[in-house]
C-alpha cells in the first residue's frame, strides 16, 4: 500500500483544467445568447417617432446593450448550474474537497467572465459594423466617439468585471437553492419584492442606489476595486454556506 | 497500520439512526465485506469513510484524517457504487484520461486492458451505458485509482452472471498483485465470500460482529435430530435458527461454543454452516421464516 501526498494548489489547477474541458457547453450557449442578442439588436434597439409640421422623423438608437445583457443573463444562470448536484458530484469522482471545489469553480467563472466580457464587447463592435454597412450613413444623427485600443481595453475589463459580479450571484443563488429547494420560489420573490419595495422609500431607493454605486463609478480604478471586492464577499459567502454540503445522498 | 477508525460513529436522517454507534478498526491490506440486509446502513457508513456524508456524531478516520474535506483521503480513497454521476461531457477515455490526472496511483495499461476486454467504445458516453456495463466501468475506474483504500458499495449491481463473475476475479488477482485495503458490501455474501478475508456484518446500523471469514466458518453448526431430545439439550445453548422438518424431527443452527462431540454424543446430526446463512440467521428479523406468514 502507498499513500499518496497531493497539495490543494495542484488539486485546484487540475479541477480547473478539468472544468474548462468538462464544462465546454457553457460557451456554446454564450454564442448562441449573443447572436440572438445581435439579431435583436440590428434593428435599432430603441424606436421614437413624431410627425408634426410637415415633417416625419423617426430615431432610432443602435447600441450595444442587448448583447451585454445577454451576457450578464448568461453569466448568471451559468453560475447557477455548475452548483447544481450533477456538476458538484462530477468532482468527487476524482480528488477534491469542499475547498479546492470551490476554488476551481471560482477560477473557472473568472476565466468564463473574461471570455464573456472580450466576447461581449466584440459582438457590440460587430454590430456597430454591420449597422454601418446595412444603412445609408446619410440618415445618421450621430456616432459615439472614436474609438481607441484603450477604449476598447477599458471595454474589456468593465464588461468582464460586470460579468464576474453576475456570476458570483449566480453562483451564490445556486448554492442557496442547493441548501434547500424552497429557496426557488424564495429568491425570486425577494428579488421582486425588492425592487418594488426599494422604490417607494423615500430619497434615492435602495436599487438606484446600488445602481448608482457601480454604474455611476467613472473612475477604472475604483470600479476595479469596487466590483473584485464585491465578488469575492460575495463568494466567500457561497463557500461558508457549501462548506459542509454532503454528496451523493 | 489502521486504515480505518470509528468510534461511536452515528449517522442521523430524520431522528432515526441509519449508523449507531459503530465502532470498528480495519487494518490495512485486507479485503473485508460488508454485509448486512436492507436498509441495514451499510452504504451510510461507506459514504461516511468515502468523506461525502458527514457524521452525526462519533467520530471516523481515514488514515488517521478525517475524511470529510480531508484531500489526503480523498487522493488515497475512491467509492464505487451505482449512483457515481460522471460528467456527460466527457467520453469514455476521457474519462479515464480524466483518472490519471487526478490519481497519483493511476494504472493507465491496466485500465486500457480492461476498457477492451469488455468491450467499452472510447467515445461512448457514460450516461449511455446500461446499467450493467455502468456498474462494470464504474469499477474497472475504481481499481484502476490503486486507492490505498477502495471501496465497492454493491458494485455488481445490473452485472450479469458472466461478468460478475469476471470482475470479481480481477478484483482478486489485482488485489494480490497490489495489496491495498478494500472494502466490498453485498448482500449476496455467497458471491464474494471466496474473495473476503474478513466479513463486518451490519445490522439495524449497529456492528453485530467483524470477524475473519475462517471464524465465522466456524461460527455455527447445523444440528438435526428427534425433536423431544435436541429440544431439551438445546437448554442454555445459543439457538440462531430453528426448523421443524417432520413432527419429531428437529434442525437447529446453534451457536458452537460447546465441543462438537457432545451433541455427536447424544447422535445429532452434525454439518456446517456457510457464513452467509450464519449472517442470515444472525440478521433474522424475527423466530421463523417467510413460511410462517402464510401459516
Amino acid at each position: 500500500m502507498s499513500l499518496n501526498k497531493v497539495t490543494t494548489r495542484q488539486i485546484v489547477m487540475k479541477q480547473y483544467q478539468y472544468k474548462l474541458k468538462a464544462y465546454y457547453q457553457v460557451f456554446n450557449s454564450m454564442v448562441i445568447l449573443q447572436v440572438i442578442a445581435l439579431l435583436f439588436s440590428t434593428g435599432g434597439i430603441m424606436f421614437r417617432g413624431g410627425r408634426g409640421f410637415g415633417l416625419d422623423i423617426s430615431l432610432n438608437t443602435y447600441t450595444a446593450d442587448m448583447i451585454i445583457i445577454f451576457t450578464f443573463l448568461w453569466a448568471f444562470i451559468n453560475a447557477i448550474t455548475i452548483t447544481t448536484k450533477a456538476y458538484r458530484e462530477d468532482d468527487f469522482i476524482f480528488v477534491t474537497n469542499r475547498q479546492t471545489q470551490h476554488l476551481s469553480n471560482m477560477l473557472f467563472l473568472i476565466t468564463a467572465s473574461v471570455i464573456g466580457g472580450v466576447t461581449a464587447v466584440l459582438v457590440g463592435y460587430l454590430n456597430d459594423i454591420i449597422f454601418f454597412f446595412t444603412t445609408d450613413p446619410k440618415t445618421f444623427a450621430g456616432y459615439s466617439e472614436l474609438i481607441t485600443p484603450f477604449d476598447v481595453l477599458t471595454g474589456v475589463v468593465a464588461t468582464s468585471l460586470y460579468v464576474l459580479m453576475f456570476c458570483a450571484a449566480g453562483y451564490l443563488v445556486g448554492v442557496i437553492i442547493q441548501l434547500n429547494r424552497i429557496f426557488t420560489v424564495i429568491i425570486p420573490v425577494l428579488i421582486i419584492g425588492f425592487l418594488i419595495v426599494g422604490g417607494q422609500t423615500e430619497g434615492i431607493p435602495v436599487n438606484v442606489r446600488i445602481y448608482l454605486f457601480y454604474v455611476g463609478e467613472t473612475d477604472v480604478l475604483l470600479f476595479m476595486l469596487k466590483s473584485l471586492v464585491t465578488s469575492a464577499l460575495i463568494f466567500a459567502g457561497s463557500f461558508f454556506l457549501l462548506r459542509n454540503k454532503e454528496v451523493r445522498v | 497500520m489502521n486504515v480505518i477508525e470509528t468510534t461511536g460513529l452515528t449517522k442521523t436522517y430524520r431522528r432515526m439512526n441509519a449508523v449507531d454507534d459503530f465502532t470498528v478498526t480495519i487494518n490495512d491490506n485486507t479485503i473485508t465485506g460488508v454485509i448486512g440486509r436492507n436498509g441495514a446502513g451499510k452504504t451510510t457508513l461507506l459514504k461516511m469513510l468515502a468523506g461525502l456524508i458527514k457524521e452525526t456524531s462519533g467520530d471516523v478516520r481515514v488514515f488517521h484524517e478525517h475524511p470529510f474535506n480531508s484531500l489526503y483521503a480523498s487522493a488515497n480513497s475512491i467509492l464505487i457504487d451505482d449512483q457515481m454521476l460522471f460528467p456527460e461531457a466527457l467520453t469514455l477515455s476521457e474519462l479515464l484520461a480524466q483518472g490519471a490526472r487526478f490519481y497519483p496511483g493511476w494504472d493507465e495499461a491496466f485500465a486500457q486492458q480492461l476498457f477492451d476486454y469488455f468491450s467499452f467504445e472510447p467515445k461512448q458516453i457514460h450516461e449511455h451505458l446500461s446499467k450493467g456495463k455502468k456498474s462494470t466501468f464504474n469499477m474497472i475506474f475504481g481499481l484502476a485509482t490503486r486507492c490505498a483504500l477502495t471501496i465497492f458499495d454493491e458494485p455488481t449491481t445490473g452485472m450479469d452472471a458472466a461478468v460478475r463473475k469476471d470482475m470479481y476475479r480481477v478484483l482478486l488477482k489485482d488485489y494480490l498483485a497490489h495489496p491495498r485495503t478494500i472494502l466490498i458490501s453485498s448482500h449476496h455474501l455467497e458471491e464474494v465470500e471466496h474473495i473476503l478475508e474478513n466479513i463486518l456484518l451490519i445490522d439495524d446500523g449497529t456492528l453485530h460482529l467483524h470477524k475473519s471469514v475462517e471464524e465465522l466458518k466456524e461460527y455455527a453448526v447445523r444440528l438435526t435430530g428427534p425433536t423431544a431430545l435436541l429440544g431439551q439439550w438445546l437448554y442454555n445453548k445459543d439457538v440462531l435458527h430453528k426448523k421443524q422438518h417432520s413432527s419429531d424431527m428437529m434442525e437447529v443452527v446453534v451457536k458452537r461454543d460447546f465441543p462438537l462431540e457432545q451433541a455427536e454424543r447424544m447422535g445429532f446430526h452434525v454439518t456446517p454452516v456457510a457464513p452467509s446463512d450464519v449472517c442470515i440467521y444472525l440478521t433474522a428479523k424475527s423466530e421463523g421464516g417467510i413460511d410462517d406468514v402464510f401459516k
